[in-house]
């Protein structure tokens, strides 16, 4: 038997027992496990990757990526709204992300912008590429890490620097049918854009 | 008609298709490129970007790396 | 014939972009209806690095980030069998699988000191700024934005005027 098949035969039943594992432990938490191996599969066989919506589209004109995500985007929209307009009406605590908005959040997403281009790719493409055995982004994961102790170490000054919003939940402002309109006229409009881009010459 | 070869094994997104471009410039009509890439993601970059400009070119699937041969018209 | 071809080798190799989006779309869901919150990476990194520091020394639960409410919740949760670190660690999992079955899995060295360089800078740039905004591509834009939350467009743009500005910065280093 060679190293490859006996690779082969053990990488899956490893993930079975870590699965089987993890259900003893937290049955939850096996589901995630199993959503996880799903989405790892789905992204590297389609290519897709988060840091290449917006790199290869300014680059290359390359929009696949970006209307995928944008796809994604927006399906995830309806569902995440359902969920949120079921637990508000069911009285319990608004399911989401819904962060303050303070200076970090602007220089914080500029600053990853810049990084996903000397990295090759976003902290999604971090694990898509590690499964890929790519040693480069161990360090990668390295410095995600350590940038993010550092980032959680000075988070209090950035909220203090300009202060901070309570978090903006756009239904509870216009409403859920207005909220819901905005969010589709952006995605219509984005993906019109990216038609007109992915049709213009090259070049920056 | 020439062949040239590009090697961009352990580079990744966007050094590739950059390098790519840059050597297909240099090619003159009826020329060959044969860039071998190790970045799975790049492949698709690169395949993508000669249907764009109507050059054609052949994948080869090696495995751990791919190689894809592109003509110049 | 090994297993691998009778069990899976009838996954197609490339999927279309859209196929990959339409999957992120009901992954995203299923994560967000298992754990009540959706898909981060970089808020896992931090409780994991955090309890790294705890381990040896240093109290970062006194830091504001483990103190306001919503990291809180997630920093006090976390621990071994974390549904997060899990699903990303899934992740990792797939993405062997998927490459084993497509016959493109290799350990691909480092080739040089400068991308070393580059990959451990380009991690902390993303690293500190994913923090600062509380979330990267995933937590701010898979999240943010389908959770109908301001944050998320206006991580969006962002992040774009950072694209922008990182290619050229970096484009002739790469």
């Amino acid at each position: 038997m060679t190293r490859r098949a006996l690779f082969a035969l053990l990488a899956p039943s490893g993930v079975l027992a870590i699965g089987w594992w993890l259900y003893q432990m937290k049955p939850q938490t096996a589901g995630l496990w199993l959503a996880g191996i799903v989405l790892g599969v789905a992204m590297h066989r389609s290519r897709l990757c988060i840091a290449a919506a917006f790199r290869d589209s300014v680059l290359f004109h390359d929009t696949g990526p970006a209307k995928a995500i944008l796809l994604a985007l927006a399906l995830s929209a309806v569902s995440f709204g359902w969920m949120q307009h079921q637990a508000l009406q069911q009285g319990l605590r608004l399911p989401g992300n819904l962060y303050p908005i303070t200076a970090g959040t602007v220089a914080g997403a500029f600053l990853f912008g810049m990084g996903m281009i000397p990295a090759g790719g976003c902290a999604c493409s971090t694990l898509l590429r590690l499964g890929e055995g790519h040693l480069r982004f161990l360090w990668t994961l390295l410095g995600l890490t350590a940038g993010s102790l550092l980032g959680a170490y000075q988070y209090g000054w950035w909220e203090a620097v300009l202060g901070k919003t309570a978090p903006v939940h756009l239904p509870a402002l216009l409403g859920w049918p207005l909220a819901a309109a905005l969010e589709a006229v952006v995605f219509v409009g984005l993906f019109c854009l990216l038609r007109w881009w992915e049709q213009r010459e090259e070049g920056l | 008609m020439n062949t040239r070869s590009l090697n961009v094994l352990g580079e990744i997104c966007p050094v590739p298709l950059m390098r790519t471009q840059e050597a297909v410039a240099q090619l003159a009509p009826g020329d060959e490129l044969v860039v071998e890439v190790d970045f799975v993601r790049s492949v698709r970059n690169i395949m993508q970007w000669c249907t764009r400009h109507h050059y054609s070119y052949k994948l080869d699937d090696l495995g751990p790396l791919w190689r894809i041969t592109i003509c110049k018209h | 014939m090994p297993t691998r071809q009778v069990l899976l080798r009838r996954l197609p190799k490339e999927w279309p972009y859209w196929a990959g989006g339409l999957c992120l779309a009901a992954v995203n869901t299923v994560v967000m209806a298992l754990e009540g919150r959706p898909w981060g990476i970089t808020g896992t990194l931090t409780n994991a690095g955090g309890r790294l520091l705890q381990f040896v020394g240093f109290r970062p639960q006194t830091w504001p980030y483990f103190q306001s409410p919503i990291q809180e919740r997630s920093w006090s949760q976390f621990g071994w069998w974390d549904g997060m670190l899990w699903f990303n660690l899934g992740i990792v999992a797939g993405v062997v699988l998927s490459g084993m079955d497509a016959g493109d899995l290799a350990l691909r060295r480092i080739r040089s000191w400068r991308k070393v360089a580059l990959a451990l800078g380009g991690g902390l740039l993303m690293g500190y700024g994913a923090r600062i905004s509380l979330g990267c591509t995933a937590g701010n834009l898979l999240g943010g934005i389908p959770s109908f939350s301001l944050q998320g467009w206006i991580f969006g743009a962002a992040t774009f005027l950072g694209v922008l500005a990182g290619i050229r910065l970096f484009r002739r280093v790469l």
